[in-house]
């Protein structure tokens, strides 16, 4: 059953981060990280609070988490949206019209996880 | 007259034209690709050797790099970029970030203070420029990037 999402949920994003970096000199990821593939309905995320940070991150070798504030989501207009899947109840979507401009406004809103260092 | 990168020797096919490159018959015909120009990386400031680096590597990642279904970067995008970058590095543009689009275009990020713009290398649709200021587009185009070289340098100033 699809939760709903409170403005203070975090929303996180895994971010490549070694064989490329893809995390800026600034420590924000590049606003590609929060594109929309062709076709794509919405850019899939966890709720941090559904799931876990060792879950989430998928291969700790490859990957880093960064957190997207649903509050801040919605105040540039694109609607966060629980989506579970069979095998990540946790899943979620950012729903609407992801501009350039906007991935680059969740980019750099964008909060790296401390996790696992 | 050939430029010099970090590698003994490095060959990139590119499709556009220039006069900056020493061109070869096609080596890369299987991929659709007109030309090839050639260079060395050692006479390359560091940061822009390092975006060249980064570049080349991209050619590595498959579909799926990112674990959200991204397509594998289109290999004439990473050739126009790292044309682009061979090209254009001695111009006044602050030249900051490479990384692969989701949907194998290539964006390189140039960023000064609380400008920057964003250019999106695609193998086969038009380019796009963004313009941005506090993070807020002030400019989206799509056109020949030649012809946007110029208001890069004056959107910095």
């Amino acid at each position: 059953m699809p939760e709903k999402i409170k403005d203070d949920d975090q929303l996180l994003r895994r971010i490549q981060f070694l064989h490329p970096n893809f995390i800026k000199p600034d420590g924000t990821p590049a606003s590609s990280s929060f594109s929309l593939k062709k076709g794509e309905d919405g850019l899939s995320v966890d709720i941090e609070r559904l799931t876990s940070y060792k879950k989430s991150i998928l291969d700790i070798s490859r990957f880093r988490l960064f957190a997207v504030n649903a509050g801040f989501v919605r105040s540039i207009e694109l609607t966060p949206e629980h989506n579970p899947l069979a095998d990540n109840p946790a899943h979620g979507l950012i729903k609407g019209s992801i501009s350039r401009g906007k991935a680059k406004k969740l980019a750099r809103n964008s909060v790296r996880v401390n996790y696992p260092d | 007259m050939s430029l010099f990168v970090n590698e003994p020797l490095a060959s990139y096919a590119s499709s556009g034209s220039s006069t900056l490159f020493d061109r070869k018959p096609n080596e890369y015909s299987d991929q659709g690709l007109s030309t090839v120009f050639t260079y060395r990386t050692d006479h390359f400031p560091q940061d822009i050797s390092n975006l060249l680096q980064r570049l080349k590597s991209f050619r590595k990642l498959q579909d799926n790099w990112d674990s959200y279904g991204a397509k594998a970067p289109d290999q004439s995008a990473i050739d126009k970029a790292i044309e682009f970058i061979v090209k254009h590095h001695h111009l006044n543009l602050p030249f900051y970030f490479v990384a692969p689009g989701v949907n194998g275009e290539i964006l390189l990020e140039f960023c000064r203070g609380e400008k920057s713009i964003e250019v999106f290398f695609s193998g086969k649709a038009e380019d796009e420029v963004v313009f941005y200021e506090k993070d807020e587009v002030v400019d989206h185009q799509y056109y020949r990037l030649i012809s946007s070289v110029g208001n890069a340098i004056d959107f910095f100033k």
